[in-house]
């Protein structure tokens, strides 16, 4: 069962993934077009990008149906499995520029692949890190191995370090967002659990509201019994160290005293309107256990 | 001993206070569930020379408070005693402790300690 708190984080990661694949696929579908357009006759790549597309389409719907039940380790892996298929898309992509004889800037798809994953990837420094220090690894490899640095078509004097530089913007950013998302996590709990004490507080404040007045009764009652029945001694010696156990009860419920913020109108409920409120507050939280 | 006003929204509170007082020697108790009561009992409790009001007397209706400004309104001379259920930190228990001239009690308070209001016990502002 999760809590509060771990159920908007796996909101979160399942919207970052989302957004992710959506983009993977505009991106996909754009491209489908243009390497088609440019590559005339050349079906490898726009193919791997169509198959790409589909991939992505399949990961969207998984999304979109599951969105309930899939775990933060499946969200994870569906964002990994919708941006990993770029790495051979890309060498694919560089690859027919080379031999395409037209002038073009290399890495632009790993450049942004790796701003966007330092954008949307989950929380986790691992696989963000670890997707970005993919693309920044193979934009260094395909540079080197397919001899970008003397190629013709390129104009680039600052690669493959344009784009590691890139890759530690990306990591920074990452890094950024992950440490802010654990402060916001820790302030959250804080939060949470002083908002759970101060609930616990009105409770027990409640509960010896409610209280003191019987109490004061029986109290009263105890006096009276005593006086117009004096052979009811022993009987009324018990009752009196019963009521005794009691009042020290009710008086160390009201030790939470200071936890309690009273709010505007809060004066004007009296115990059993808090008590009616708690229970209902409970009863709204055991239907959302069960849920 | 002195006549007794008590407002107590608990019927057998209420009812159990003035038997006690009655009980233990006061000239009379004048028993009100609400301020509207005690105002229908104007002539009586405003004669009277000790004043036990219960701060909260039920959610939307007039306080303690309310009461006791009213006595102090019209000309009530005798001594007040709030008694209250409820924590230090109420709004209207707050109050009634900022209050000079009056004694703030907490429930259950012991029967001896209500007894002794009876006598010549201080008039300036206290707790218990």
């Amino acid at each position: 069962m999760l809590g509060v708190a771990e159920q908007e984080a796996r909101a979160r990661l399942w919207r970052g993934t989302l957004v992710g694949t959506v983009l993977v696929t505009l991106t996909e579908l754009a491209y489908t077009f243009i390497d088609y357009g440019v590559f005339k006759g050349a079906l490898l790549l726009p193919v791997a990008r169509v198959l790409h597309l589909g991939w992505a389409l399949l990961l969207l719907g998984l999304l979109l149906v599951r969105r309930s039940h899939l775990s933060t380790r499946w969200l994870e892996g569906c964002f990994a499995a919708a941006v990993l298929p770029f790495l051979p898309v890309y060498a694919l992509a560089e690859h027919a520029m080379t031999t395409s004889g037209l002038v073009w800037v290399p890495m632009t798809g790993h450049r942004l692949s790796m701003l966007a994953i330092s954008v949307l990837a989950p929380t986790s420094l691992w696989l963000g890190g670890g997707l970005i220090c993919a693309f920044a690894l193979e934009a260094v490899v395909l540079w080197y191995g397919l001899g970008l640095g003397s190629h013709p078509g390129v104009s680039s004097p600052w690669e493959p370090w344009g784009t590691l530089i890139y890759g530690v913007v990306a990591l920074a950013m990452l890094g950024y967002r992950v440490r802010n998302h654990s402060i916001e996590l820790k302030l959250r709990e804080a939060r949470a659990e002083a908002e759970a004490l101060e609930r616990l507080a009105r409770l027990f404040l409640a509960v010896r509201d409610a209280t003191n007045t019987p109490l004061q009764t029986l109290e009263l009652c105890l006096t009276l019994l005593e006086r117009r029945h004096p052979e009811s001694a022993p009987t009324t010696a018990s009752m009196e160290r019963a009521l005794g156990r009691l009042r020290s009860l009710t008086q160390r419920l009201g030790s939470v005293d200071p936890l309690v913020v009273w709010r505007e109108g809060d004066e004007s409920f009296d115990a059993d309107t808090l008590l009616r409120h708690l229970e209902e507050d409970l009863a709204r939280e055991l239907e959302r256990r069960r849920r | 001993m002195p006549r007794v006003v008590v407002l107590e929204d608990d019927e057998d509170l209420r009812a159990i206070l003035c038997e006690l007082l009655d009980l233990s020697g006061a000239e009379g108790c004048v028993s009100a569930g609400s301020l509207a009561e005690l105002e229908r009992k104007r002539v009586e409790a405003l004669g009277c020379g000790l004043a036990i009001l219960d701060i909260n007397l039920g959610a939307g209706v007039p306080s303690g408070l309310d009461a006791y400004r009213w006595l102090r309104d019209n000309g009530f001379a005798g001594r007040t005693v709030f008694l209250t259920g409820h924590a230090r930190s109420h709004p209207l228990v707050r109050e009634a402790l900022e209050l000079a001239h009056v004694q703030v009690l907490s429930k259950p308070i012991q029967s001896r300690v209500l007894l002794s209001l009876l006598g010549d016990g201080p008039h300036g502002t206290g707790t218990s």
